[in-house]
């Protein structure tokens, strides 16, 4: 199974993220801040990095622009409503993908796997 | 003479009993003043605060000064280690003797209740019963706060708390403070219960206000069942509040504040019949809430910091951390309450709203659901009893508009409880939309009008057209500006000259879209810094109709170049993330700088304020010639402007020194 670093500012979501891709049987490891992430991202070297968009100091896009630039892993961008606009957004930006949530169990594990073989596809 | 009872002491008792005591605590103040030590001053404190309070209680004026005296010394003296919690205590002194209505209230009250109570209270240490004098008298008190018509029941409350607080067993004061907030419970319930929407504007301030006092004086009961200080804390800010402000604050405020405290009361009643539950960590996160809340609301501004952050920040990070702590902090095991984490959450909803404005809602959305996740997770918190009160709750929250007020009988399920709540914020339908979406998603179940539960595209919140069209209109059709880094490595790539000047016009055309764009659209910071990036383009030689162009910028212009991209890049993100977007000003004022600098081969650090200034005044005559007098009020009249207020400024800034000058020569 691949790893996953998840990148966000709130414990409780950075815990039932974590809880829902650990069933899947991925490794994840989460940060709260940008040197955490380049941290994890250097010890783990993960297959993908999830991003919350909303952060309390600055925002996704930037955050996981600068991840997927410095260290090479695919970043992701996590938010809570998903629209075209966001998905444009993102893409241009070069990111990988961006994962909607809260969302059934099943429903996110597909979405992380689609995003997973993705990469792999491409990478 | 000596203390009997544990009521409210008469005059004499606090002359003849409580003087001498008064006067050892004294005596330990000017002890500790001798030797501070930080972790005694907290009970001495409360010791000094608590016979303040009780010699003004109890009219003994000589009594309350002595304790005044010792505290204003504690706060005199630079020894001592926190002096903060001194200058609160004395704070909430002055704030209690002042006059105003509440206080005149509860003083007049006390008067005749003091007597009533204190007959009551006159018991014999037993009677016959084998029950201990105490248990007598407290039930004496019970049942005269009981009375249907008991006029004087905010100061029969004040004399429970006395009651309750003399106690000296420590598992007396729980069940003592239960069993008077029940006596007071029914004639409270009327209040939440019987208030409309179209009550609200005619309910008068002093009845909620009369009402609040029990309210607060039942709370203190509870809390002091449940050691909570900070909620006490908390209420005394309201009580500031109303008594500062009182024509300022609105009576649905009012309204909802006290349903959400009926609803922390309603909850421990509740359980206290079976099982205590510790809701003390909610309620504490309820008390920093609160007067995080009263700060945001006198000083009205975002910009005002709060703990080292801004107010909204403060208030942002503290709900987190506070749906957080519910969630973590409540029981595990079946049948537990999860209503608490409900009604807490939603309760401070609206009044978020009340001080921070809506945008907030999409945070606090996603933040109730990942809580609701957490809550309802397969092994989570949430038993079967609670999941057949979620179904309710949904059934009742979630059929249809909530219309008109909800009634809140004695046998009130949860889900009414929040229907209560919920009947607030029937005037925002977006919200309810919101929040119906929002709730029935985490809960993982069927919503009318919403085929078959969650589902792709079942989380989209509405949004405006026009915010809409923002995003759309930032994101669609760019290729290099969302990539500045790779579109610079091509331009250094040995492209030939016919290569760079193609790229360099594609990125032209991408910025003029841009500007176009933001300036439809209102973003005046995107349009200014864009309309800038273009302009240094055009005068390098660099534009969309020259096809003779092929300049390549030199070394420090190309820098200059990837700084403007990358901070119009980071303004691009703010945009797209719903975020404040950052001022442009020192981008543009580096670029402009960038560009003069290479034009007039002099360092950018040797100009002064006057030439700066004079410059600033240069580049806006460019503007003035290059552009039609029709497009100098559309294309040009944000950067104008935003360069009319930088010389402004330095205007300003060269003023000031002249001023002085001339004042000194005066």
């Amino acid at each position: 199974m691949a790893g996953i670093v998840v990148v966000d500012d709130s414990p409780a979501r950075n815990a039932v993220l974590s809880a829902m891709l650990r069933a899947a049987g991925h490794r994840v490891e989460t940060a709260a801040t940008l040197p955490g992430a380049l941290r994890q991202c250097r010890c783990t070297e993960p297959a993908l990095v999830l991003v919350e968009l909303l952060l309390r100091h600055g925002n996704g896009y930037s955050l996981a622009g600068f991840l997927q630039r410095r260290t090479g892993v695919p970043a992701a961008l996590m938010v809570s409503r998903q629209q075209a606009a966001e998905i444009r957004w993102a893409r241009a930006r070069g990111l990988a993908g961006v994962l909607t949530r809260p969302r059934p169990v099943a429903v996110m594990q597909n979405r992380v796997a689609e995003l997973l073989a993705t990469q792999e596809e491409t990478g | 003479m000596r203390l009997t009872g544990y009521g409210v002491p008469s005059p004499e008792v606090v002359h003849g009993v409580l003087q001498p005591k008064f006067r050892q605590i004294e005596q330990q103040c000017r002890e500790w003043c001798a030797r501070p030590s930080r972790q005694r001053l907290r009970p001495l404190v409360s010791l000094l605060g608590g016979m303040a309070v009780l010699a003004r209680l109890c009219r003994q004026p000589a009594s309350g000064k002595c304790a005044r005296r010792a505290l204003q010394r504690l706060r005199g003296n630079r020894a001592v280690p926190d002096r903060t919690m001194v200058v609160q205590c004395l704070v909430m002194l002055d704030s209690w003797a002042g006059s105003s209505t509440m206080d005149h209230h509860w003083r007049c009250s006390l008067v005749p209740l003091r007597d009533t109570a204190l007959g009551a209270l006159r018991l014999p240490e037993t009677d016959g019963s084998g029950l201990p004098g105490p248990v007598l008298q407290y039930l004496a008190l019970r049942d005269c706060l009981a009375g249907e018509h008991c006029p004087v029941r905010s100061t029969a409350a004040a004399c429970a708390i006395l009651l309750a607080d003399g106690q000296k067993r420590p598992d007396a004061p729980r069940r003592f403070a239960g069993d008077m907030a029940l006596a007071l419970e029914s004639p409270l319930t009327e209040l939440g219960a019987g208030m409309t929407p179209d009550d609200r504007p005619r309910a008068a301030l002093h009845t909620l206000y009369r009402e609040l006092s029990v309210l607060i004086a039942v709370q203190r009961l509870r809390c002091l069942a449940l050691p909570v200080k900070a909620v006490r804390q908390a209420q005394w800010l309201i009580l500031m509040h109303l008594r500062h402000h009182p024509g300022d604050w609105p009576s649905d405020s009012l309204a909802v504040l006290i349903r959400h405290l009926l609803g922390l009361q309603w909850w421990l009643m509740t359980e206290a019949e079976g099982k205590a539950v510790d809701l003390s960590p909610v309620m504490r996160r309820t008390g920093r809430f609160l007067s995080a809340w009263r700060q945001a609301c006198e000083t009205g501004s975002e910009a005002v910091s709060w703990l080292d952050r801004s107010a909204r920040e403060g208030i942002r990070e503290e709900l987190r951390e506070e749906l957080y702590t519910v969630a973590r902090t409540l029981p595990s095991g079946e049948d537990r309450p999860v209503s608490p984490a409900l009604c807490t959450a939603l309760a401070r909803l609206h009044l978020t709203l009340h001080c921070t404005g809506h945008r907030l809602l999409a945070w606090w959305s996603d933040t109730l659901q990942q809580s609701f996740l957490a809550l309802l997770q397969a092994g989570g918190p949430a038993g079967p009893l609670w999941r057949q009160r979620l179904l309710a709750f949904r059934s009742a929250v979630l059929a249809g508009p909530v219309n008109g007020a909800v009634s809140t009988p004695a046998t009130q399920q949860p889900g009414d409880h929040v229907c209560a709540l919920l009947e607030s914020v029937t005037d925002e339908a977006w919200l309810l939309t919101a929040l119906r979406r929002s709730l029935a998603q985490a809960i993982a179940m069927p919503v009318p009008g919403l085929a078959d539960g969650p589902r792709e595209g079942v989380g989209e919140q509405p949004v405006e057209p026009r915010q809409e069209t923002v995003i759309d209109q930032l994101s669609g059709g760019m290729v290099h500006l969302p990539d500045p880094a790779a579109w610079f490595d091509a331009l250094q790539a040995d492209n030939g000259a016919s290569g760079r000047t193609e790229l360099i016009r594609s990125v032209v055309r991408e910025l003029t879209v841009l500007e176009k764009g933001a300036r439809a659209l209102g973003v005046s910071r995107i349009e200014s810094l864009a309309a800038v990036l273009r302009s240094v383009y055009r005068q390098i030689g660099v534009d969309e109709g020259r096809e003779d162009a092929a300049i390549m910028p030199d070394r420090a212009l190309l820098l200059a170049l990837r700084r403007g991209h990358a901070g119009l890049l980071h303004r691009l993100d703010q945009a797209a993330a719903w975020q404040t977007i950052s001022r442009p000003q020192p981008v543009i004022e580096y670029l402009y700088r960038s560009l003069e600098a290479q034009q007039s081969e002099q360092p950018d650090n040797a100009l002064s304020l006057p030439h700066r200034c004079l410059s600033i005044n240069q580049r806006l005559q460019a503007l003035v010639d290059t552009a039609t007098p029709a497009s100098v009020t559309g294309e040009r009249h944000t950067l104008m402007r935003t360069l009319l207020h930088d010389q402004a400024r330095l205007l300003k800034t060269m003023a000031v020194p002249d001023r002085n000058r001339s004042g000194q020569s005066v």
